[in-house]
């Protein structure tokens, strides 16, 4: 199975679904945006910023939400604005055009008010649905799909069955073509020499060298104690983690046994298939990381969670994976499979090539937990600290 | 009999999926061996000898080295190997530099 159904978009790339995305481009913008979305089959991206904002923020808020709209899952787009605002929904309606993506745009200044806009969204919903429904799935091969892998909400069964069954998986869809992405970057410092003695060529080992030499050092600038000071924690070790190597290694396990390409920044698109790293230093929820994956076109994302989070995209299905077997029962309205089987005994090879077989099984069409829950979370990666 | 997890075919401990008791028997691939101690549920078990000074590997690549003569069936933690991630991390940035100079 080394092949997928999907949807084949003018820029080259191919969705896996057919999502009609609401995007508020302003804070004042955002009820009107949910309102569409609620009253339709349409899903909303909303958030705080837009205006007000110093030059690189709202540079960072523009590219997360053209992002977002350029991601191949999305069919068509409605921009919904003030009409006053920094981010200037025009400039975007245009960039959306000049790739040939069906898109509306609403100002609420320019509509008469928050009713008359919310009515002309769900006019402009309805349609940009009917239209979609007419589109056909086609064949493409394994090369056109892009996965990012990432845990959270973890617990002791996530780095040893969860990611180890992920990295199994990232063989496979990485040996059949594909391309996987890795991030959590922070999580590197203790492994940075597996992870570099795994770069395709000098270049990209150096590169993986200087950007964990980087984070540690900004470590040792804010907080004035080394990684190794810190790490494990009391909490680690209460739960058999004995050194950072092996705590670091259970985060490198999603990233497999493959050759890494090279590193990519928020934003950009991968130059050619391969497993990559995203340098998203972003600290904050696990959804800066999920969204810079769909930031960089990635279709579906592989997340395990021992103890379990409902995490999802506006843009991308998530395939929620949990290592602990408990959980895959007690949480199994937010669970997509069972990785836990390794902890019952399960060959962790045999189980990766089931998460591979449910990766393509996603992209075909299967919607899944976080898609059936309306977990459509999108939280552009920006420095919090 | 416990069953436990070797995450990889290079690692010399595996991991307890539920906590095995001192002299309780754990059955990893084909072999059976004995717990010396109490293991917790999460913790790690040494599958094989390890001698004083040698690594301890997990996940396929070495997690730590060990302070002590560990045998096969010995809970394995911080009473009993010490944390070198700094040495290997840099070790392998001086080896790996020095590769690439030599090779510029």
């Amino acid at each position: 199975m080394h092949s997928f159904d999907g949807y084949q978009r003018s820029d080259g790339s191919v969705g896996i679904r057919n999502y009609i995305l609401v995007v508020s481009t302003v804070q004042c913008a955002n009820n009107v945006a949910i309102r569409i979305a609620e009253k339709t089959n349409a899903v909303s991206i909303t958030h705080d910023f837009g205006c007000m904002e110093f030059e690189e923020n709202s540079n960072r808020t523009e590219l997360g939400l053209i992002k977002a709209c350029e991601n191949p899952n999305v069919y068509g787009v409605i921009l919904v604005g003030l009409g006053c605002e920094q981010i200037d929904a025009n400039k975007m309606y245009d960039y959306i055009k000049g790739i040939n993506k069906p898109v509306y745009k609403i100002l609420i200044q320019e509509e008469g008010g928050p009713k008359q806009a919310i009515a002309k969204g769900i006019e402009y919903a309805n349609k940009l649905e009917k239209e979609s429904i007419k589109e056909q799935r086609g064949t493409f091969g394994v090369d056109k799909l892009i996965v990012g892998v990432q845990c959270g909400g973890s617990d002791w069964t996530t780095a040893l069955a969860g990611n180890t069954v992920i990295g199994a998986m990232t063989d496979l869809i990485v040996k059949n073509g594909g391309t996987v992405l890795m991030s959590e970057v922070v999580g590197f410092p203790g492994s940075e020499h597996v992870v570099a003695s795994r770069a395709v060529n000098k270049e990209v080992g150096i590169a993986i060298l200087d950007m964990v030499t980087e984070l540690r050092e900004d470590y040792i600038k804010q907080y004035g104690q080394t990684i190794e000071e810190v790490n494990p924690t009391p909490g680690n070790k209460a739960g058999g983690i004995t050194t950072l190597v092996e705590k670091s290694m259970g985060n490198i396990k999603k990233m497999g046994s493959v050759p890494v390409q090279g590193i990519i920044q928020v934003g950009d698109k991968v130059p050619h298939p391969g497993l990559w790293v995203l340098d998203c230093r972003a600290q904050g929820p696990d959804s800066f990381v999920t969204t810079a994956f769909a930031m960089a076109g990635a279709q579906i994302t592989a997340f395990s969670t021992g103890r379990g989070s409902p995490l999802g995209n506006a843009v991308m299905p998530l395939v929620k994976i949990t290592g602990n077997p408990k959980t895959y029962k007690s949480l199994n309205g937010i669970m997509d499979f069972n990785a836990g089987r390794v902890i019952l005994g399960e060959n962790i090879d045999i189980v990766g090539e089931e998460l591979y077989k449910k990766i393509i099984e996603v992209a075909n069409g299967a919607i899944t937990k976080s898609e059936d829950n309306m977990n459509f979370d999108y939280t552009i990666p920006r420095d919090i600290r | 009999m416990k069953t436990v997890l070797l995450v990889d075919l290079l690692d010399n401990v595996a991991v307890a999926t539920l906590t095995i008791q001192n002299g309780e028997k754990i059955k990893v691939g084909d072999e059976i061996i004995v717990a010396n101690q109490e293991i917790p549920i999460g913790h790690k078990v040494a599958i094989k000898d390890i001698n004083k000074n040698e690594y301890v590997y997990k996940y396929g690549v070495p997690i730590g080295v060990s302070n002590t003569e560990i045998q096969r069936g010995d809970y394995v933690h911080t009473h009993n190997v010490i944390d070198v991630t700094e040495d290997l991390c840099k070790g392998y940035i001086d080896d790996f530099m020095k590769g690439v100079a030599e090779n510029a």
